[in-house]
């Protein structure tokens, strides 16, 4: 058996959370999820896993950008910026639809930028779509 | 005989003979004497020299050898008169006198006529004189005051008009023959008449030549009873007659009514809320109003003859001088926003503008100025902008921040309903189905505001944009939309205008839009066009759809407004407010034009392209 798909969450809302592991875990996929509900947490626990041979890192991350502690551009650029982090794909997945917001992520080095769409099925939709891209469709480092 | 000679009264009468014989020879004017029978007794070397005859050739002729043809036949009428009442006077009172010379020619002359009784009959000596001189004299007075650029009227000792100019008859409206012989006091108005005599002696008192009613305003009164303002110039001139009034007489209405046109200009400008100030071309001040002693401080006394520099802070010198450069090359300079400083040092910011002001040879002397404080409007206008701003940022935040809390009860509900539709009661589903409905709907409300708040907040600078291209693009977009309702779009040539195109693209599609979700049961037919209105291009969107009543149409435009019972048509009221709040934001404005069930225009005007013309 293959070993489950690892991804941190990073989501200050609960209720966002709860949706996005829901949906995710509805999937086919076995996955292990980790959730993080600041930017330092993140950073912290990404640290962690790097330093742990215990602790693995994630596969992937899925950030938002309107974080308490820490924001998730910084917790963007800190990553981007460790040796061991790097490779790791982070898809932005955030509220926001602004300009401004899309071009500097991409900038700091997100591998993609997604809008959480208005509805839910929507909402759900867009979270398969994103599950089934990164883990199905791309080969992950 | 009642008159008598004094040739009588010598004694020795051949003595008296001889003297009066020697005067009259002596005498230097024509003498002529003529006895009662009319025939000439004696002439003297005088009257042979006027009349061109020897001594020889009249002696014992008749007297009418020297009247010419015209005036004989009533030449012994007037000799029976004088006869009958012999008096010394002078001849012809009052008619022009002519003397026939032997070779025919006429010479005007004077006559003195002097009754003479002698022991021998009654005689009459005339003593005449040749008086061409003086007639010449007479017409080139007469001639000259003629051409007088004035009114020119002579006025007798009498007060009794002698001699008037063709201006004095325009002006007063009197004929010459009308005119002359008048009492002068029949020009000038009721109310002065009866001082007027006595401003006459006094004149006549110490003639000399000077203006008259010095300080008092003058008036004349015309022969129709009206009157108008006037100069008049006396001079007195010493003639045969006397002492008699040359009145020059200058007709000043025009200058009156320049003058009061002129002082309340004057007045305008004086109590101007704007600084008015003249300067010369170099900056020294001429002239300074009340609203420039208020603005700046200094006071007219304390401005004019120093130069307009000390109202300028040393940093805005350069740009006076480029202004100053402009009004040398004759250009005006319309509200040129700068800094001025008051005489307190504080400063203030100004709207200038400046014009040349030209002398009456047209050269450029200097410059008027208008300063009007901007203080207070920049004040506001900041103010407004800044509010404006905040009210933007605070609907921004607001709706951007309520789209958060919103999504979760939407997508909890919606999530209610996905798991336990038809586990609950009936009752249950019913509530699940309100609340995601109401969710739904303050979500779209939300969206609406943010977009709304966006037009201002999150505009474009405005460039050239090809109408035509958007427009295409708008179709494109929306071909789904247009298929599936079975409209035709037709659109003619379209201008380049000033746009932000992602805005005007939403404009485009709001109100294309608009046509195709408010259709009538036919297809739906929109057609795009531009006309040029003035200084812009006026947009009409036309469409064959429902129609409206107009008295709704400014309430369409309004947020959240809606016509019609929800659910009959998508939306919630925010397109077209958008849509005014785009053009407004591009400079333009937008209404409509409906009918119900005939169709629906809207029309917007824009700004063209800098240098697309018109």
């Amino acid at each position: 058996m293959t070993r489950p798909i690892r991804i941190l969450l990073v989501e200050d809302n609960q209720a966002d959370a709860d949706l996005t592991m829901e949906t995710l875990e509805a999937g086919k996929l076995r996955l292990q999820i980790k959730l993080a509900i600041d930017g330092a947490e993140a950073i912290d626990y990404l640290r962690g896993a790097a330093r742990d041979s215990k602790t693995e890192l994630p596969d992937l991350i899925l950030l938002d950008l309107n974080l308490p502690k820490k924001d998730g551009r910084q917790v963007l650029r800190e990553i981007k910026a460790e040796e061991l982090l790097r490779r790791i794909p982070v898809v932005i997945l955030t509220s926001s639809d602004a300009e401004q917001d899309i071009l500097k992520s991409y900038d700091l080095g997100a591998n993609c930028y997604v809008t959480k769409p208005v509805g839910l099925s929507a909402f759900q939709s867009i979270v398969r779509c994103v599950e089934n891209f990164w883990f199905t469709v791309v080969k992950l480092p | 005989m009642s008159k008598s000679s004094p040739i009588d009264q010598l004694e020795n009468r051949t003595l008296a003979d001889k003297l009066f014989r020697f005067v009259v020879e002596a005498a230097p004017n024509a003498m002529i004497l003529v006895d009662h029978d009319r025939l000439i007794t004696m002439v003297n070397k005088s009257a042979e020299e006027l009349f061109g005859y020897a001594r020889e050739d009249l002696i014992g002729k008749p007297i009418e050898c020297l009247v010419p043809n015209r005036f004989q036949q009533g030449h012994s009428e007037h000799v029976r008169e004088f006869l009958s009442a012999p008096q010394t006077r002078a001849m012809g009172a009052g008619r022009e006198l002519y003397g026939r010379r032997r070779d025919g020619t006429e010479v005007p002359i004077e006559i003195g006529l002097n009754p003479i009784e002698t022991p021998d009959g009654f005689f009459t000596l005339a003593s005449i004189i040749d008086i061409t001189e003086r007639k010449h004299a007479d017409e080139r007075f007469r001639l000259a005051v003629e051409a007088a650029p004035n009114a020119m009227l002579m006025v007798g000792a009498d007060r009794r008009i002698t001699l008037v100019n063709r201006k004095a008859e325009d002006l007063f409206g009197y004929s010459r023959e009308d005119f002359i012989g008048r009492p002068i006091e029949d020009i000038v108005p009721e109310r002065f008449r009866q001082k007027h005599p006595e401003f006459v002696q006094g004149f006549l008192a110490k003639p000399k030549t000077r203006a008259m009613g010095a300080g008092r305003e003058l008036f004349g009164r015309r022969k129709d009873g009206t009157e108008m303002p006037i100069e008049i110039g006396l001079n007195p001139i010493e003639t045969a007659e006397g002492l008699v009034t040359l009145a020059s007489i200058i007709d000043i209405s025009e200058r009156k009514r320049a003058e009061a046109a002129h002082e309340q200009l004057a007045a305008i400008v004086e109590f101007s809320d704007d600084a008015i100030i003249g300067k010369t071309i170099d900056g020294v001040i001429t002239s300074w109003n009340f609203g420039a002693e208020r603005l700046f401080g200094y006071t007219a006394d304390a401005a004019i003859g120093r130069n307009i520099a000390m109202i300028i802070p040393e940093r805005c010198m350069e740009a006076e001088l480029s202004l100053r450069e402009q009004i040398r090359e004759s250009h005006s300079v319309s509200h040129f926003e700068t800094v001025r400083k008051r005489k307190d040092g504080t400063e203030i910011e100004v709207s200038v503008t400046l014009s040349p002001i030209r002398s009456t040879l047209g050269e450029i002397t200097g410059a008027s100025s208008i300063a009007r404080d901007i203080t207070e409007i920049k004040r506001r206008d900041a103010e407004l902008k800044r509010s404006n701003a905040e009210l933007e940022q605070f609907a921004y935040v607001a709706s951007h921040d309520l789209q958060e809390p919103l999504r979760m009860v939407a997508n909890y509900t919606e999530l209610l309903a996905q798991r336990y539709q038809g586990k609950l009661d009936e009752k249950a589903d019913k509530y699940i189905h309100y609340a995601s409905d109401g969710a739904r709907r303050m979500q779209r409300l939300v969206a609406d505001l943010l977009a709304y708040s966006r037009v201002g907040s999150q505009g474009r600078p405005l460039v050239k944009v090809r109408s035509s291209d958007v427009l295409q693009g708008v179709l494109e977009s929306i071909d789904r939309s247009i298929h599936e309702s079975g409209a035709s779009i037709e659109f003619g040539p379209l201008p380049d205008v000033l746009a932000d195109e992602v805005q005007l693209r939403q404009l485009f599609q709001n109100l294309i839009g608009n046509a195709i979700k408010f259709r009538s049961d036919a297809p739906p037919r929109v057609v795009v066009k531009a006309i040029p209105n003035g200084d812009r291009w006026l947009f009409s969107v036309t469409d064959n759809g429902i129609g409206m009543e107009m008295q709704y149409a400014d309430r369409i435009f309004q947020m959240f407004q809606r016509l019609n019972e929800r659910g009959k048509y998508d939306g919630s009221g925010i397109g077209l407010a958008i849509s005014k709040r785009i053009v407004e934001r591009h400079a333009g404005s937008i209404w409509i034009e409906s009918t119900p069930g005939a169709g629906t225009s809207f029309y917007f005007t824009l700004k063209p392209a800098e240098g697309g013309g018109i």
